[in-house]
């Protein structure tokens, strides 16, 4: 299909673990067998809880960390194999939005700067006057008045920080933005501007999103479709109605019966079928399913073999050796 | 009959530039048993209210007003007479489970320590009444994990153990602040049922801080809404969820995201909260209030309890559903 950005197969990333002078090296496995691609226009979003693998997924879609195997192919380019100086033209297309609002932004950089910044590395064709049309161009689409161009990060507030990191990100004109964790440091109020934010520049700018985020209820409300990561692995993909409607994965199951919902009537019928137990620790994950621990279904294939990722229709893809059970 | 009744508290905070107010004439009690939760964002003054009740607040700040545990006046209260009633009767479960617990020390020290100062125990006994109080809040393999130090732990099991020891000498009233923001939502929900099992088996008096209204819906029976150090509205839970009363409550409930809901726009509160060194003339929230009257701007509405006893401070008395989002 022509209206496919990116697409990423068989990713697998890794990191070493040093341990002490006699004790063996270690692997950490962040993420594995993950497959997946985006289309011009949505937004995926990537929900999991800690330690699954979020971030480290976008930060190798973007190049930023090196994957041990598998391709990102961007418009028919695999990021995997260009060279750092090769990826710079890509650069522009591809931008990220991160979690914590100010200590991603320069504290000794004037908003003005932080924002002209990859202006003046990836399109240096643009002048001087050009750079500050943009930015203050930029500027308004997000909510900043212009003469806050020449004032420093810390005059800032969570939300108003969010926003000069949402300008930088789109002053590139990308095509594609990773937002990891965007709201999560932000209080509830505010959440709601900028993620309202986030949907008009979507439309503005014909933007591509991928969404990472650990609250289920912030991810349902952004994305078209979703990714579950549990310990590294893609557990389950799919629309999001159909997702959050008929979960079929069992843990995305009880990760949707764990969220609160802020209806107390509601809340009060809801009984919680906790998972039992916490994530295992990704140096020694369980064999076979690495989620079959904590699952209500388990059997004995689970520990032995490791589900394959099925198709199921409807562009639906879960791991699981027993999802048929799940009701 | 309330266990815990505060009237009319004050905390101000002497800083470089000037008097802070950041708690402005709150009263509220909670009864025995009950779960009350204290909602409002950052800087709103939810924390520094009970900081102020057990006479934890910093150096510069001061607390005046009235705080009474079962009778007792516990403000201004000397710290040794404090220290009976508190972790004794009153104790706190901390936001962050990985800075409340002492690195130096296993975990079985810290747990040890607090049962042999305030119960009186021998070592040997308190050993074992330690595990048993990790059993009870269904920490797995107790035995082991008690040998440990807090570095060893997840997440998940730091804050259960914080949650051991806040429970060590059977408290009349738990005071968490924002006990499950750091956790997983999966662990998070099996806190929440740990607090639920604690009211209704303990008697236990709950007061729950945090800002996230899913959290209150699901545990708390009244629950208290706090906007830059006042409290603006105060009611059942259902009152408050189903029918807000102050624009503010209103705003954060049409603020969050509902999974249930997924098509409906978010309605933000416009502008971002004030700070406390300057405060917006009277109504503190009618800057960015879309409801807001002349008078809003010139005196600040007072708390008043209606005779179905919820309480409201706003002079607004009309619906919200006419004006959207600005």
């Amino acid at each position: 299909m022509s209206n496919i950005l990116l697409e990423v197969t068989d990713l697998k990333k890794t990191f070493p673990i040093s341990g002490g002078v006699f004790s063996k090296k270690q692997v950490l496995t962040a993420l594995e067998d993950i497959s997946f691609s985006v289309s011009k226009g949505e937004t995926l979003g990537i929900v999991g809880e800690s330690g699954c693998g979020k971030s480290t997924l976008g930060r190798c879609i973007l190049q930023l960390l090196e994957p041990d195997r598998g391709n990102v192919v961007w418009l028919g380019n695999d990021l995997t194999t260009l060279s750092w100086k090769d990826m710079r033209p890509h650069r522009k297309d591809l931008q990220i939005i991160f979690q914590d609002p100010l200590a991603s932004l320069n504290p000794r950089l004037t908003v003005g700067e932080i924002i002209s910044d990859p202006l003046r590395t990836l399109m240096p064709e643009l002048n001087k006057s050009q750079r500050k049309e943009r930015v203050l161009r930029m500027m308004k689409s997000v909510g900043l008045l212009p003469e806050m161009i020449s004032r420093f990060p810390h005059e800032f507030s969570g939300g108003q920080a969010q926003r000069i990191g949402i300008a930088r990100a789109l002053i590139t004109e990308p095509k594609l933005i990773v937002c990891d964790e965007p709201v999560s440091a932000l209080d509830v109020s505010v959440q709601a501007q900028i993620l309202n934010l986030l949907s008009d520049l979507k439309d503005e700018f014909g933007l591509t999103l991928i969404f990472i985020s650990h609250d289920l209820s912030v991810v349902r409300h952004v994305s078209d479709r979703i990714m579950v990561l549990y310990l590294g692995r893609m557990v389950e993909l799919a629309e999001s109605g159909d997702l959050y409607d008929e979960p079929k994965h069992p843990y995305t199951k009880a990760l949707l019966k764990a969220v609160p919902v802020p209806d107390p009537k509601k809340a009060r019928e809801q009984t919680i079928e906790g998972l039992e137990g916490e994530i295992p620790s990704p140096i020694n994950p369980p064999s076979g399913c690495t989620f079959r621990t904590r699952c209500p279904i388990a059997t004995e294939i689970c520990s032995n073999e490791r589900p394959k990722i099925e198709n199921v229709g409807q562009g639906r893809l879960i791991a699981c050796h027993s999802w048929k059970e799940v009701r | 009959m309330s266990i815990l009744e505060v009237k009319n508290l004050n905390v101000n905070f002497t800083t470089l530039s000037g008097n802070v107010k950041a708690v402005d004439n709150i009263s509220f009690d909670i009864a025995k048993g009950e779960t009350v939760a204290i909602v409002g964002e950052s800087g709103s003054g939810k924390s520094q209210t009970v900081l102020a009740a057990l006479g934890l607040l910093a150096e510069n700040g001061k607390a005046t007003g009235s705080v009474k545990f079962e009778g007792q006046e516990l403000i201004d209260l000397p710290t040794k007479k404090l220290n009976k009633i508190r972790g004794n009767h009153i104790s706190m479960v901390f936001q962050d489970p990985m800075t409340s617990l002492n690195p130096f020390l296993r975990i079985s020290d810290q747990m040890i320590e607090v049962l042999t100062l305030h119960r009186g125990m021998s070592k040997s006994k308190a050993f074992n009444e330690a595990i048993r109080m990790l059993d009870a809040v269904r920490l797995p393999d107790a035995k082991q994990v008690i040998t440990r130090f807090p570095h060893e732990l997840s997440g998940g099991m730091r804050q259960r153990v914080m949650i051991a020891i806040a429970l060590s000498c059977q408290p009349k009233v738990l005071i968490a602040d924002e006990p499950t923001t750091a956790l997983d939502v999966t662990v998070q929900a099996q806190m929440l049922e740990l607090f639920k099992g604690l009211t209704k088996d303990f008697g236990t008096s709950l007061i729950l801080i945090t800002h996230d209204l899913g959290v209150v819906a699901g545990i708390a029976d009244r629950m208290m809404v706090m906007y830059a150090g006042r409290l603006v509205e105060k009611g059942s839970v259902d009152d408050l969820f189903y029918s807000p009363a102050h624009p503010y409550t209103y705003g954060l409930l049409h603020s969050t995201p509902h999974v249930d809901n997924p098509e409906q726009r978010l309605s933000p509160i416009a502008g971002l909260p004030p700070s406390l060194e300057n405060l917006p003339s009277g109504c503190a929230f009618h800057p960015r209030c879309a409801f807001k009257l002349d008078r809003c701007q010139k005196e600040a509405p007072v708390l008043k309890t209606s005779a179905d006893g919820r309480s409201n401070a706003c002079f607004y008395k009309g619906d919200f559903s006419e004006v959207g989002e600005e």
